[in-house]
């Protein structure tokens, strides 16, 4: 047990010393400068997922250290110098507290690609929404009158896989699956082909540099409802026609379309204005005159560039504007995260540490 | 097309251009405009078109403001006047222009190649930018030069005589407009479009009538010299002449200021210097009582274009580091000379005394923090690096630091101008950058920690380069060491709480903390690359050339990740030029690589350990 003890303190110390930051972050340089450059090729999206957001990075069949796993050892290594290596002296005072700070921020980092949740809304004057557009997420939703009965994430969805649901009196089985999909004529229809399926197909594309701009697609086959509804459909987002069926007196829709969650209360858009320069097109200004409602509550409340709105967890930023047959339309993002204060602590933090230990530098003679 | 009808619209045109040297142009300097979203004097305005036209803001035996007024109120002069510099001599074969040895043209040799060239423009026009050549981009340039010239030239179309009646305006015609149009239809119906059928007076009037719809054809849609202040509250459109008449906007104070500006071309175009100067006051009165204008900012604007601080900082800047490379040459000699160190101190301490006022100047005209384009952040980067090299120069004398402080100052001065190419470097911001408190905090912090950065890297080529040469004592490298490792401390405070604070911004904004865009990339590079050295330092596995190799590498990456970024034109941070910057950025990056390299080889050859 001691023995076991004396190994995990070994370790432990290893961990402390600067040596390992010193070949920690050459590495970590180099995937930040790979991911920037591959940026301009694949998209920031792809590019994020593969050199920032992953544990491990794959070179063909070679696994690396990915962005996930080398931060790790860097916050393991931290952890470790401030246990064991750093003695609560006054001249070390500075280079504690920045170590501590940087700690706080990638404790805040771990917290966010955990907990965060972000989307945005679309509104136009008057318009009123309580619902969040995912940026990427994409999904399958079966939706009886109105109301959604399931959604399948797209990770979820593949070739072969067979849907059912109590609250649905069929079943779905995916025939053909792609993320980012180009439509195809359909050669050879035949009679249980319904809709948009019986003229056309999809394929597999090339992903966009811009994810928002994939357009996932799904063809699928319902049995067990009618004789009329059993069939394969298609849907497709970059179309506005989608799959519909009546059984009984229900009315279903089957779709593909960006995942949407709903927010514990609505938001009203009263008024989006954007200012300009002066005899330019040059945006000055964006905001976006708003009322919550959250049950019997009501208020106003202005988003504005730089002065987002806070409300229950969550977020709303003025995004951007869509402007569409000469109408405006306000785009908010929403966002629930719950370690959005680390970063304020971490800087007011690093800056108080940074300050001391430059302090104890400059006051020792012959610096400069 | 319409370049030709403007030229024959002002035709016969004297052949020699005549200057009015002897008017006084001061108060007519100062006359605002609204340009690009910003209200600016005259003299602004004159020299940014100047600058894109002519690649200067003067011209060689003219100022950019009288060369403005000739193009107002002199037009068929202003025309014969060569200011179109073509830049790429195959543009010179491609309109057939005549080859001159410095290929510099004027509006009436340009409008008359230009005419034939509508389509192809139009074509290149709808191209994708990635897609256009050297040739087609000079081709798109000079079109717009020439149409923005066009602009100019008939702002004041409307108030200045016809050329074949003296007595006679646009403006003047405006109430019998409809008359004479329904005469010419009358005539037209009785007489048939023969005009050699006409009586004198419908000859007149047909002419009169043609002359009327030319101009309307040409100038009507001119929104360009934006000169006219708004007439009612609540609005801050300024609108050109043309525009007043279009959108039916006159009021009895625009029609008095009609008549002031005829006024004004009047007098320019007889001499007389007396009632020149009494309405250029005038119109500058009424512009400067306009909602929405800051005298205070018109003149410092006006001063600011007169003294040109930055450029005559350079030269403060260079002879800083003449005098100092002299100081540094006799001590080597052993015949050190204190004087000289203590002279091109001053010189450079004045250089930067310029340097700062011309940053509180763009302060106080902008009425926002100093930095908050790429242009902008060299000037302050170069101001804060001469800060830093005075400073340490203070502490312990001994001209490197001097060094430092004018080569990078001057250096960066020099590249800001090549990176602001034609633009106005006074310029707005858009919608997200418009905030005084984040351009305070964050973009300052980050420049300061750029300017540290580099005056690190600096230090570490000095340590690197006497290292190699073997001739400095020990003490002394130790002691630039120490220098090194503090500046190196000072940069990693800056670049860090910069860039943390540069997250916040843009959770503010865009609500995420960080996005890995490639500006916060390449900030967050430099902060690691600090990081490393320093822990590498601290951890042995780099001794002292180690250390300085690493922190000399240190310029690159802070080029890389200020503006090498910009050139891969993706990412919500790409607003900064990208058209100059590569080529001069591989020259940086390759002289660099190459000059490290050989002295940490040369310093570690002459070391037992690296």
């Amino acid at each position: 047990m001691t023995k076991i003890m004396t190994d995990i303190r070994k370790l432990a110390e290893a961990f402390a010393r600067p040596t390992l930051l010193f070949y920690a972050l050459p590495w970590l340089m180099l995937l930040l400068v790979l991911g920037t450059i591959a940026q301009r090729y694949i998209g920031l999206y792809q590019s994020q997922k593969i050199f920032f957001g992953s544990f491990v990075l794959w070179v063909g069949f070679f696994p690396l250290p990915g962005a996930y796993t080398t931060l790790g050892i860097i916050a393991l290594g931290l952890c470790a110098k401030l246990l064991l290596k750093s003695p609560l002296k006054k001249h070390k005072a500075g280079t504690l507290i920045a170590h501590a700070s940087m700690l706080l921020l990638l404790l805040g980092g771990l917290i966010t690609a955990i907990s965060r949740e972000e989307g945005y809304m679309v509104l136009g004057d008057n318009d009123s929404s309580h619902q969040v557009l995912d940026y990427h997420q994409r999904e399958l939703a079966i939706i009886k009158n109105g109301d959604v009965v399931e959604a399948i994430p797209h990770g979820e969805l593949h070739i072969g896989k067979v849907i059912t649901d109590p609250g649905i009196p069929f079943s779905i089985t995916i025939s053909n699956y792609c993320y980012q999909c180009k439509a195809t004529a359909r050669q050879n229809p035949d009679i249980s082909l319904r809709g948009l399926a019986a003229k056309m197909d999809i394929t597999s594309a090339p992903l966009d540099q811009e994810d928002a701009k994939n357009q996932s697609g799904v063809v699928f086959s319902i049995s067990g409802a009618s004789k009329e509804a059993d069939g394969s459909y298609l849907s497709y987002e970059a179309l506005n026609q989608q799959p519909e069926f009546t059984i009984g007196k229900d009315k279903y829709q089957v779709l593909m379309r960006q995942s949407e969650r709903d927010i514990p209360f609505t938001i009203h858009l009263l008024h989006f204005d954007k200012v300009e320069y002066p005899g330019t097109n040059v945006a000055r200004s964006y905001q976006s005159q708003v009322e919550v409602i959250d049950g019997a509550l009501k208020w106003n409340a202005l988003i504005e560039m730089n002065q987002p709105l806070r409300y229950r967890g969550y977020t709303l930023y003025q995004s951007s504007f869509i402007e569409n047959d000469g109408k405006l339309f306000t785009v908010l993002a929403v966002v629930k995260n719950s370690g959005a204060l680390f970063p304020y602590l971490a800087v007011l933090t690093l800056c108080i540490g940074l300050v001391i230990h430059l302090i104890i530098v400059f006051s020792r003679k012959k610096v400069l | 097309m319409r370049f030709l009808l403007l030229f024959l619209l002002f035709f016969p045109v004297s052949l020699q251009a005549a200057y009015k040297e002897d008017l006084d142009y001061s108060a007519f300097a100062h006359i605002p405009v609204l340009h690009e979203g910003r209200i600016k004097p005259l003299d602004s305005f004159a020299r940014v078109f100047l600058k894109k036209m002519y690649g200067d803001k003067s011209l060689p035996d003219e100022a950019a403001i009288s060369w403005l007024a000739q193009a107002m109120f002199d037009p068929q002069d202003a025309m014969q006047e060569p200011i179109f510099v073509v830049r790429v001599p195959e543009v010179v074969s491609i309109l057939s222009l005549p080859k001159r040895t410095y290929a510099v043209y004027s509006f009436s040799e340009m409008a008359a190649v230009m005419g034939g060239q509508e389509q192809l423009i139009k074509g290149l026009l709808a191209k994708d930018k990635k897609a256009l050549t050297a040739d087609d981009q000079e081709l798109i340039r000079l079109y717009m030069n020439v149409s923005d010239f066009a602009e100019i030239a008939g702002a004041f179309s409307l108030l200045l005589p016809f050329p074949d009646n003296p007595d006679l305006t646009y403006l003047d015609t405006l109430k019998s407009k409809e008359k004479i149009d329904a005469a010419l239809k009358e005539t037209v119906k009785l007489k048939g479009d023969k005009i050699e059928q006409y009586s004198e007076e419908e000859q007149r009037n047909a002419k009169l009538s043609y002359r009327i719809s030319v101009l309307e054809a040409l100038d009507s849609h001119n929104i360009l010299l934006r000169i006219i202040p708004p007439a009612w509250q609540g609005t801050e459109e300024w609108l050109s002449p043309w525009a007043v008449i279009e959108n039916g906007a006159g009021s009895p104070a625009s029609l008095a200021l009609f008549h002031d500006w005829q006024a004004l071309a009047k007098a320019y175009n007889s001499d007389d210097a007396a009632s020149w100067n009494a309405l250029s006051e005038k119109l500058y009165q009424t512009g400067v009582h306009s909602p929405h204008v800051r005298p205070f900012s018109l003149s410092l604007e006006v001063f600011y274009n007169a003294v040109d601080p930055l450029n005559r900082s350079i030269i403060g800047y260079i002879i800083g580091v003449l005098v100092t490379l002299t100081y540094i040459v006799l001590s080597s000699r052993g015949v050190a000379k204190e004087w000289l160190r203590i002279a091109a101190y001053t010189i450079i301490l004045i250089s930067t005394g310029m340097h700062g006022l011309a940053l509180l100047m763009r302060v106080a005209i902008l009425m926002r923090p100093p930095v908050s384009t790429l242009y902008e952040s060299m000037i302050f980067v170069s101001f804060m690096s001469s800060c830093f090299g005075l400073w340490m120069e203070w502490k312990k004398k001994g001209g490197e630091s001097l060094l430092i402080s004018g080569i990078i100052a001057s250096l960066l001065i020099a590249a800001a101008n090549v990176f602001a190419a034609d633009s106005d470097t006074l310029e707005v911001l858009v919608a997200v950058l418009n905030t005084n408190f984040w351009l305070g905090t964050h973009v300052v912090c980050i420049t300061t920690g750029y300017a540290s950065a580099l005056v690190a890297g600096a230090i570490a080529h000095i340590y690197l380069i006497k290292r190699a040469l073997g001739k400095t004592e020990v003490t002394a490298l130790m002691d630039l060491q120490r220098r090194l490792h503090s500046i190196a401390l000072v940069a990693l405070l800056f670049t860090s709480v910069g860039t943390m604070l540069g997250g916040i911004w843009a959770d503010q904004s865009w609500g995420r903390f960080w996005g890995w865009d490639p500006k916060e990339n390449g900030a967050l590079w430099i902060v690691l690359w600090l990081i490393w050295a320093l822990h590498g330092r601290i951890a042995g596995q780099l001794r002292e050339v180690g250390f300085a190799c690493v922190m000399a590498f240190i310029t690159i990456v802070v080029a890389l990740a200020w503006v090498g970024v910009n050139l891969l034109s993706v990412g919500l941070h790409s607003y900064g030029f990208t058209d100059v910057a590569a080529n001069s950025l591989m020259v940086f990056c390759g002289t660099e690589i190459v000059l490290i390299g050989g002295v940490t080889v040369m310093a570690v050859r002459r070391s037992k350990f690296v």
